[in-house]
């Protein structure tokens, strides 16, 4: 067993809650893999609204690239990232719903949105997306062991109904998995299991099993009564409950820990602590292997927070992201550094998660040699382009990807790039997402 | 515990459940009541949906007595494509929450019990125990319990109790009960032999449940539940004279609360920006609460007090108002925090200059009169509009000084790839331009005279144009298509999904029916709550 090293600096950075970080770092210290035998990660990392173009995409070749404002934060990291230009949502105006709609849905499924079922619904409105995305794809390739097939976290994602614009990650057609915005609860569920004295825990264990064997006698009574479609949607909610059931078992992986405080998820100021606090317990959860796929889905297409805590100058008092991206392009340029800080605000908390990853070693590297992460946005920027998206990717791949570049792509299409990943990661498809959008992967990519 | 269980004995006087210790405890065999009918062609398929959210934390509370918004507020948000919250989005993701959350109900119950206790469930004799089983799984799944269930039930009771105590085995046994999908769906059950496109009448509980949940935004109490399951409503004479009884009860005020909420669009003041102390927004949760409050208090009155129709609701004079409603309307002061309703306001008239209304639909610095254009022509008009255009980059224009009017017809009116919709939209909101977005009147914007002309496109037998809210608003209350487009959204919103083409047909009977009762709003409840689709359905 090889022991491993931690930064502790980098896995805290930002938590601040000094309580619960020491027992869990003395539990990785001693649980170390043989060199090589790390899982492979993935996870995805969306921001809305786009960016400012000007200000983010990389200038000069593809591999002495310069990067502008919003991009520049990512320095340390850019012989271990891919940068994009020219990489097209490949299913832009297939199926119904606006850019907003069609950017968010399609970024991770290629797939296009179920039809509006109100028919006096505005007409950028869409029903949800009738794909599968490729965190859930990956996911039930390697992540079938672990406790958790996938982490879904939300930082401030509006409370509103489900619909195509605030659901990123799908499983299947029409099914959306909601994120989690309360990292105190994604702690719990993670973890939760495993606090309190054996006792205490056998005891709520064996509580649980009885609420699932109860339901399950009743998920078969009710399954006996209803027709078959309805069957098929009722299978969804027993999935749910029978994967809680086969993690009852999974006890003591990681070591006990103390539950972090809460965070006011009403006020935005507490963005960015609340962001942190997710990535410490996913990065956590994926270096006790409880977990191997996760998503940080910031806010939603449309969002609406102010960022007035960055200090940013404003066009009007309480404007939000989304009109600022609207408004500046289209008739307040003098605004546009306004725009700068928030998106580079996101890149800073990109970089925050490859800091973390990259400060847990397994064997002669860090853990962000065995992860991939992918950061999409539904647009170009304010003005609702579907083309040359501000995307990128991080981490090796498993070492199949040749990283460190600016890739200048002839138009290429997102689920190109997305059926390369799922190659990456061993999953043999032909095809990534809608079969009418351009075959093939991206073979800029491969090393 | 000592203590609590004193607590807990002092509750055997107070219960009026009582009789169901001594009685016969309705355990049921079998399936059904459920049956493949001929005749019958005017409805729809329905799939099976959850509990909505509010639905869920209702039900919660006609089961064990007490409310947990805060659970219930952790659980996936429902889905709302057909303009209504609607449970049809089920997920692992949502079974997993739907477990998180009955175990978090249990553990409350078992710290503080009482309510749920119907007499000394501490005593070793059987007859409290099977009792209270019977009756909180009845009052869950609106039907007796099964003997399997019961069994199971019970014996999970006594092996807790045994190890943990009374109030853990009581915990045990209410988280039991919410996390199964009898609780937690809401379902056609097939009768033997019924296949593709039958027409299969809705058993007695499947209907009063139906009706529960539309009227009055909760589940049938245990009387109904009884009443369904002795074979009352099994034939539909029954059904009507239930659904008068439903509208006299007070929970009806809340059904129908639920229904106007959605349909004109105001929950969203509810949920945006509820940023507490950090008042960089015009638009505070406390106002989003009055603003719902003040509509609330509107549509009520018209709709319990006055017995008004479609036509009052948009040409009524009052506002209800509190002392803050009245500084962020400019009216007259009032005292106090309490709504209280204000007649002859001036400068306002009808639903559509309702504060809610008006704020609802208006972004955080402007009027917008394409979204309240677009509100509308989705809820008044029920026009669709044509496919949207996918990327229009208009450049930079300098828009120093414009109205905000002046914007949208320089922006959407004069490019062709805008104002194939935005014609649709717009001029329907320029006629609530004298409201800002927070809802207050106003004669000029920029220091220019509000122009509020506008005309309505496509609204059939509301078509034409008109100069300012009044004129709109009266063209929408005198309108046919107005009335049905509302009652349209009423079918949506009862039954969960879209109308299909026969069931159209229904809704307009219905509607000639609430005519003949003098088209006031609760007739036209009563009518549509009457449909067949409230009482059958179409295997799919």
């Amino acid at each position: 067993m090889s022991k491993r090293r931690i930064s502790r600096r980098a896995l805290l950075g930002g938590v601040g809650a000094g309580a619960l970080a020491w027992p869990f770092l003395r539990a990785l210290e001693s649980k170390g893999h043989a060199a090589n035998e790390f899982p492979q990660r993935f996870i995805a990392f969306f921001n809305p609204n786009g960016t400012v173009p000007q200000s983010w995409f990389p200038g000069g070749g593809e591999t002495d690239f310069t990067l502008p404002a919003i991009s520049a934060p990512l320095e340390p990291y850019r012989n271990r990232m891919n940068f994009f230009r020219g990489l097209n949502l490949g299913t832009a105006g297939v199926g119904p719903g606006g850019t907003h709609e069609q950017g968010m849905g399609h970024a991770l499924t290629a797939a296009q949105l179920l039809p509006p079922t109100n028919p006096d619904a505005g007409a950028a409105d869409a029903g949800l997306c009738t794909g599968k995305s490729i965190d859930q794809v990956i996911a039930d390739h390697i992540g079938n062991e672990s406790a958790f097939r996938s982490l879904e976290c939300g930082i401030f994602v509006p409370p509103g109904y489900e619909r195509p614009t605030n659901r990123l990650i799908y499983r299947g057609n029409g099914v959306a998995l909601a994120p989690e915005n309360d990292p105190v609860r994604v702690f719990e569920r993670v973890f939760g299991d495993q606090t309190g004295d054996p006792e205490a825990v056998a005891r709520r264990t064996a509580r649980k099993q009885s609420v699932i064997d109860f339901a399950k006698a009743d998920f078969d009574r009710v399954q006996k009564r209803i027709g078959k479609s309805d069957q098929q949607r009722l299978e969804q909610h027993k999935e749910g409950v029978l994967a809680v059931e086969k993690r009852l078992g999974l006890v003591g992986k990681c070591s006990e820990q103390a539950a972090p405080a809460g965070f006011n998820l009403n006020d935005e100021r507490n963005m960015e602590a609340v962001s942190d606090a997710h990535m410490y317990f996913v990065v956590a959860a994926m270096a006790c292997d409880m977990t191997r796929v996760a998503s940080f889905q910031y806010t939603q297409a449309f969002a609406s927070q102010t960022f007035a805590w960055l200090g940013l100058p404003l066009l009007t008092a309480g404007m939000g992201h989304h009109l600022l991206s609207h408004d500046v392009l289209n008739w307040y340029p003098d605004y546009v550094n306004s725009l700068v800080m928030i998106h580079t605000w996101y890149t800073r908390q990109f970089v925050k998660l490859l800091t973390k990853l990259e400060g847990i070693s397994e064997g002669d590297g860090t853990m962000l040699d065995n992860t991939t992460v992918l950061w999409v946005s539904e647009i170009q920027r304010g003005t609702h382009e579907l083309t040359n998206l501000p995307w990128s990717l991080a981490g090796n791949v498993g070492g199949k990807f040749k990283m460190g570049r600016n890739l200048v792509l002839p138009d290429r299409g997102h689920q190109q790039l997305l059926l390369s990943l799922v190659h990456a990661f061993g999953i043999d498809m032909e095809h990534f997402g809608d079969p009418a959008a351009a075959p093939g992967s991206l073979s800029e990519l491969e090393a | 515990m000592e203590a609590r269980l004193g607590a807990i004995m002092a509750l055997l006087t107070l219960s009026g459940c009582m009789g169901l210790v001594d009685g016969p405890i309705p355990v049921r065999s079998g399936s059904g009541g459920s049956r493949i009918t001929s005749g019958i062609t005017d409805v729809g398929t329905s799939s099976i949906v959850h509990l909505t959210r509010m639905q869920y934390a209702n039900a919660v509370e006609a089961v064990v007595g007490a409310r947990f918004d805060a659970i219930v507020e952790q659980l996936p948000a429902d889905e709302a494509t057909v303009g209504y919250e609607i449970g049809s989005n089920i997920s692992p993701t949502l079974g997993e929450a739907y477990l998180t959350a009955a175990e978090s109900i249990g553990g409350a119950i078992e710290q503080a019990p009482e309510g749920v206790f119907l007499c000394d469930l501490t005593a070793p004799e059987s007859s409290c125990v099977d009792a209270f089983i019977a009756d909180i799984g009845r009052r869950a799944f609106r039907r007796s319990l099964e003997e399997g269930e019961f069994t199971s039930l019970r014996a999970t009771f006594d092996a807790t109790r045994g190890t943990e105590g009374v109030q853990a085995a009581v915990g045990i046994v209410v988280q039991m009960i919410l996390a199964s999908p009898s609780f937690l769906y809401v379902y056609d059950s097939l009768p033997d032999g019924a296949g593709s496109g039958d027409v299969v009448r809705r058993s007695g509980t499947e209907i009063i449940t139906r009706l529960s949940l539309s009227l009055w935004n909760t589940l049938p109490d245990v009387d109904l539940i009884a009443r369904a399951e002795s074979g009352e409503f099994d034939e539909d004479a029954p059904v009507d004279g239930l659904i008068d009884e439903m509208l006299d009860d007070a929970r009806a005020e809340g059904g129908f609360r639920r229904f106007y909420e959605q349909w004109l669009g105001i929950t969203s003041l509810l949920h945006e920006s509820r940023d507490g102390d950090y008042a960089v927004y015009p638009r505070p949760y406390e106002l989003g609460q009055d603003l719902v409050s003040s509509l609330d208090a509107y549509v009520d009155d018209i709709m319990w007090s006055s017995g008004g129709g479609v036509r009052e609701l948009f040409l009524s004079d009052f506002v209800y108002v509190n002392d803050n409603l009245a500084v962020t309307l400019a009216l007259p002061p009032v005292e106090g925090t309490e709504l209280a309703r204000m007649d002859s306001v001036p400068n306002r008239l009808g639903l559509l200059t309702q504060p809610a209304f008006l704020v609802a639909h208006a972004v955080q610095t402007r009027s917008d009169p394409v979204r309240r254009g677009k509100a509308i022509r989705e809820r008044f008009l029920c026009g669709t509009l044509p496919p949207p255009t996918v990327a229009v980059n208009l450049g930079t224009r300098d828009m120093t000084g414009l109205t905000t009017r002046q914007i949208l017809q320089q922006e959407h009116l004069t490019e062709d790839a805008c104002a194939g919709c935005h014609r649709l939209m717009d001029p329907l909101g320029f006629g609530l331009e004298n409201f800002d977005q927070l809802g207050a009147f106003r004669a000029d914007e920029q220091d220019i005279p509000i122009d509020a002309t506008g005309n309505i496109l496509d609204g059939g037998d509301a078509e034409g144009d008109f100069d300012g809210y009044k004129e709109l608003a009266g063209k929408l209350a005198d309108s046919a298509n107005v009335e049905f487009c509302v009652a349209r959204h009423y079918f949506r919103y009862e039954a969960g999904r879209l109308q299909t083409a026969q069931e159209e047909e229904a809704i307009l009977n219905a509607l000639e029916s609430s005519t003949a009762q003098g088209s006031s709003l609760r007739a036209m409840v009563r009518e549509l709550s009457r449909v067949n689709s409230m009482r059958y359905h179409r295997v799919e």
